[in-house]
């Protein structure tokens, strides 16, 4: 063995040992710290949006979802609506951990720390009674409490003998929003034969699991009686929970697919003796690694769809890789087209990060250090290991064919024409995957029930004028009320349920006046009271100890009654106005201009991604027609370097306008990718044509062919998934990278006298 | 301390007298009863149009030993309506259908009026059960009540029952009068809460028998 032989196989030692120690360290700390993946859909909204839109999913008052009965019967009867009602009981009792409210029947289990609460802010509301109107009440709470009764019925009328169960009822059915016909709480459209029950949960949407124990049960909801066939669950928690299952049903097809795309990569460079070229996955690999760690050092967590689709762009360097394997000329030319190839796609990489768009910067920053880690990579092994990868070019070359030349060019040109014909929506609404059932049956839900959507106040204790604590809340709240009192307008807010510290104190001090006149720092007055009124009542009348007597609100140490938990979270309150018509909504938002609808809010998303667009794609494109003119040297060569990404564009858009495909926020994604391998292709193919020695062209049509199918390939199953994201950036990035290719082989071609008279790579 | 042998003897001869009186007692007084034995028992029940009364009930809570006392008056309506009245401390009217349950609490501008649609199929519901349960004591119906107790006599008049699923009693007895109308019925709670209700002044309308030709 010579020694420059001995000295490389020692460095080939010395290097496949370092990969593998660093295999086996990464393999160890993902395992160990599985809280570095972030699944959270946060990551899609602007922060400037996402104060509010992750805030309100955050609400509980949001957290209401319907569970949808397909009946059997053609016409409802009232048996049957009592089978459901029957079984809905159930339901809530055995999912008391999971439920908060639930629209069939007014369950005393499900409610008691809420009811409790209720009941003991009794005072705090109303004025104290006459001791004879308190006495009259008593006696017909102890006229029912002599009736066979369950224990926490009578357990809850020892603490409500003035009926105050029957106040919260009240409130709660008077902001019913289901205009549907009702029957004890289950509500009934005869035209669908269907049967809809409101369901609040106790977790957040984000918490899926749990979602998808409740959906098991709602599914067994109709296995029981023969009325229903089909349980159905409509609502945050359920659309959530729908994306989250197609999203990961897609990814295990997809990553099957991956992995037979690899398999079939490896024999197929193997059984064509070039089983070098398998060499490029470990850098690329360790690429994708080296980022992985670098994002969560930077953001913290890293998100699934950074991981998804950012290795799709640091893929792009593998291009890089193998013009270096497949060149047996000039390595000089091949390296300095590369630097310009990863330089242009930086220059779009880093223009899009400064989007305020959490997801776009986290995949931006991702695709960056992954480019520059593998580029760099494969810069040094080719230097130091020159044999390592070099392997014979494959024949892949198209033939040039006049017709398809004019229509490459065509394609290109449509590009343009295409930018202002198609159908941009850059709304969240295109993010989401909706079953065609879900689809079917939101639409019904929200034509047929007579829901209108609530208009959202946001309110801020810390930014009030009107106080820094629950305090400022309540008297907000009941400016709010009176103004809505006044102006005929629907309003729901925790004024309904407790008054201003103000007004509690005018209520407390009438019940202090009747119990505590003789010593107010002691136990109530009672003697007025039969001693089985004061056994039977002494929840009642521990509610009222003299010292307990005190306002809600009234210090910062107050804490906040469970039945005002759907409209506070953290320190964050919200109140819901119903306007009814447009003059109403117009008549709201002149006096609260921060209200806003869900839907306004979520549209702030495009508004955000629309106006950052205006400059970062003027910004991008300039940046990079810049660095292809110092590579080559003249604007002409520049100019025509673009023609790859026009076709690969064009193409797209030809495809999506016959296909009615939307242009989302996720094609806007892909476009980056087309926009990177595009204009590598651009500079590559010039570089050949203007060459005089054209000693490494078979290396750089290998390169290119090789790269176009493996990109083609590798993102053509994400065009059968079910969810939109997946699906979308699929068909940009295999339209556009076929584009690009054909717009490399025959829509530079025509130019090659023009491009020969120039010089480019040089 | 020590016991003179003649105190042993007195033990020892209660202990089997005792011992005899009781095995003697549990042959001679409980026995099960079968459906023709209550059928007979309740006959002052069979084919009655209304039934009115009066009752006192009283009601004893375990866990915190309140006693509630209350008076009223029971209405039976053949063939499904059944009103229980509570007068004293305060009225309350509960009104229990085959198809509805009312109930009427409060006087003049306090007076309220609830109502529930029932479902008598809807066997797996616990509130339903226990309404039927209800309905069928204060109907005092002997095929439904074989059907669900265990039912043993302990005395001419005394029945008790035992049921045997799950229901809001754990036990019930019953007390017949001289007249072989009910005079005290005892309801347990799962909780152990007894409710214990006298009835008084019963009045009771037949249908006709039909007249011989």
């Amino acid at each position: 063995m010579s020694k420059s032989n001995f000295q490389n196989a020692r460095r080939l030692h010395f290097l496949l040992l370092v990969m593998f120690i660093f295999a086996t360290a990464v393999t160890a700390v993902s395992s160990a710290a599985p809280s570095w993946y972030d699944q959270s859909h946060n990551i899609f909204v602007p922060e400037k949006v996402k104060s509010e839109l992750v805030g309100i999913r955050e609400f509980p008052v949001f957290w209401w979802n319907f569970i949808v009965l397909q009946l059997n019967e053609d016409q409802l009867t009232e048996e049957s609506a009592q089978v459901i009602q029957g079984a809905c009981r159930n339901f809530a009792t055995s999912q008391m951990e999971n439920i908060e409210k639930i629209s069939c029947g007014f369950q005393l289990k499900l409610y008691s720390e809420l009811l409790n609460q209720w009941a003991r802010d009794y005072p705090r509301r109303h004025d104290a009674p006459s001791i004879s109107s308190l006495k009259t009440s008593m006696s017909q709470a102890l006229a029912k409490a002599s009736l066979p009764l369950p224990k926490e019925l009578l357990d809850f009328l020892r603490v409500d003998p003035l009926n105050s169960i029957d106040e919260f009822r009240g409130i709660l059915e008077a902001h019913s929003v289901v205009k549907f016909e009702q029957f004890q709480g289950i509500y009934f459209d005869r035209i669908t034969h269907r049967a809809l029950i409101a369901v609040q949960f106790k977790f957040s949407p984000a918490q899926t699991v749990l979602t998808h124990e409740t959906l098991e049960r709602i599914q067994i909801f109709c296995q029981n009686n023969r009325i229903c066939n089909s349980a159905y669950l409509l609502g945050p928690h359920a659309s959530t929970n729908e994306n989250e299952s197609q999203i990961r049903q897609d990814l295990n097809i997809v990553s099957w697919f991956g992995l037979a795309l690899l398999v079939g990569f490896v024999f197929l460079v193997v059984s064509t003796g070039r089983a070098r070229l398998v060499l490029l996955i470990p850098p690329l690999t360790i690429a994708v690694v080296f980022s992985t760690l670098l994002t969560v050092l930077v953001f913290g967590r890293i998100h699934g769809l950074t991981l998804s689709f950012g290795p799709g762009i640091v893929g792009l360097c593998m291009h890089y890789g193998l013009q270096a394997a497949f060149s047996f000329g000039d390595d000089k030319r091949i390296w300095r087209a590369n630097f310009f190839g990863i330089l242009t796609t930086l220059a779009i990489l880093l223009a899009v990060i400064w989007s305020q768009i959490p997801l776009i910067k986290q995949i931006m920053f991702f695709s960056s250090v992954g480019l520059v880690i593998g580029f760099t990579f494969f810069y040094f092994l080719h230097k130091y290991f020159p044999l390592l990868f070099r392997t014979r070019p494959i024949h892949i070359r198209l033939p040039q064919i006049k017709s398809l030349q004019i229509l490459m060019l065509a394609v290109g040109g449509f590009a343009f024409i295409g930018f202002f014909m198609l159908k941009i929506n850059f709304g969240i609404q295109q993010l989401n995957y909706e079953s065609l059932k879900s689809s079917t049956l939101s639409r019904w839900l929200y034509e047929s029930s007579g829901m209108t959507p609530p208009l959202i106040h946001f309110f801020n204790p810390e930014k009030s004028s009107q106080g820094s604590s629950f305090r400022g809340i309540l008297d907000q709240a009941k400016a709010e009320q009176e103004w809505a009192s006044s102006n005929g307008l629907s309003l729901s807010s925790v004024n309904e349920f407790l008054p201003t510290v103000q007004e509690q104190l005018k209520h407390l001090s009438t019940w202090q006046k009747r119990f505590c006149s003789t010593d107010p720092k002691f136990k109530p007055n009672t003697t007025r009271f039969s001693l089985v009124e004061q056994k039977f009542f002494a929840p009642f009348f521990s509610n009222l100890e003299c010292q307990e007597l005190k306002p809600n609100g009234l210090d910062s140490s107050s804490s906040i009654p469970a039945y005002l938990k759907d409209f506070s979270f953290e320190n964050s309150w919200i109140s819901l106005w119903s306007p009814h018509s447009a003059a109403e909504i117009l008549k709201i938002k002149s006096k609260y201009p921060d209200s806003s609808s869900l839907s306004e809010i979520v549209s702030n998303f495009p508004k955000v991604l629309s106006q950052e667009l205006i400059w970062m794609v003027p910004t991008a494109f300039i940046l990079a027609f810049m660095l292809l003119i110092i590579c080559c040297g003249n604007i002409v060569t520049a100019a025509l370097a673009l023609i790859p990404f026009f076709t690969g564009m064009g193409l797209f858009y030809i495809v999506a306008l016959i296909s009615h495909w939307p242009v989302t926020f996720i094609s806007f994604i892909g476009f980056i990718k087309v926009f990177g391998f595009s204009l590598d292709y651009g500079i590559f193919v010039t570089d050949v044509l203007v060459a005089t020695d054209r000693a490494h062209e078979e290396g750089v049509w290998s390169a290119l062919g090789f790269n176009s199918i493996s990109t083609t390939l590798g993102f053509l199953p994400l065009i059968f998934c079910a969810h939109p994201v997946l699906k979308q950036l699929g068909e940009v990035l295999v339209f556009g990278s076929i584009g690009s290719y054909f717009g490399a082989v025959w829509g530079l071609t025509p130019f090659t006298k023009i491009l020969a008279s120039k010089r480019c790579g040089r | 301390m020590r016991y003179s042998s003649h105190v042993y003897f007195v033990f020892h001869l209660q202990f089997v007298l005792s011992t005899l009186l009781f095995g003697s007692s549990l042959g001679a007084f409980i026995v099960d009863v079968s459906e023709a034995k209550l059928e007979k028992a309740l006959e002052k029940y069979r084919d009655i149009v209304t039934l009115e009364s009066k009752f006192t009930q009283i009601k004893k809570l375990v866990d915190t030993e309140i006693t509630l006392k209350s008076e009223g008056q029971l209405k039976v309506i053949a063939p499904d309506t059944i009103v229980w009245q509570i007068d004293k401390p305060s009225r309350i009217v509960v009104t229990l259908r085959t198809k509805e349950i009312q109930i009427e609490s409060g006087e003049g501008s306090s007076k309220s009026i609830q109502k529930f649609k029932r479902n008598e199929k809807s066997k797996s519901e616990a509130f339903e059960k226990d309404i039927q349960a209800l309905m069928m004591w204060l109907k005092f119906d002997p095929h439904a009540l074989i059907s669900d107790y265990k039912i043993t006599q302990s005395s001419s008049e005394v029945f008790a029952f035992e049921p045997k699923h799950l229901m809001i009693f754990k036990h019930i007895e019953l007390h017949l009068a001289s007249s072989g109308y009910v005079r005290e019925m005892l309801l347990t709670e799962n909780s152990g809460d007894t409710l214990d209700i006298f009835f008084d002044h019963i009045l009771v309308k037949r249908k006709e028998a039909p007249k011989a030709r």
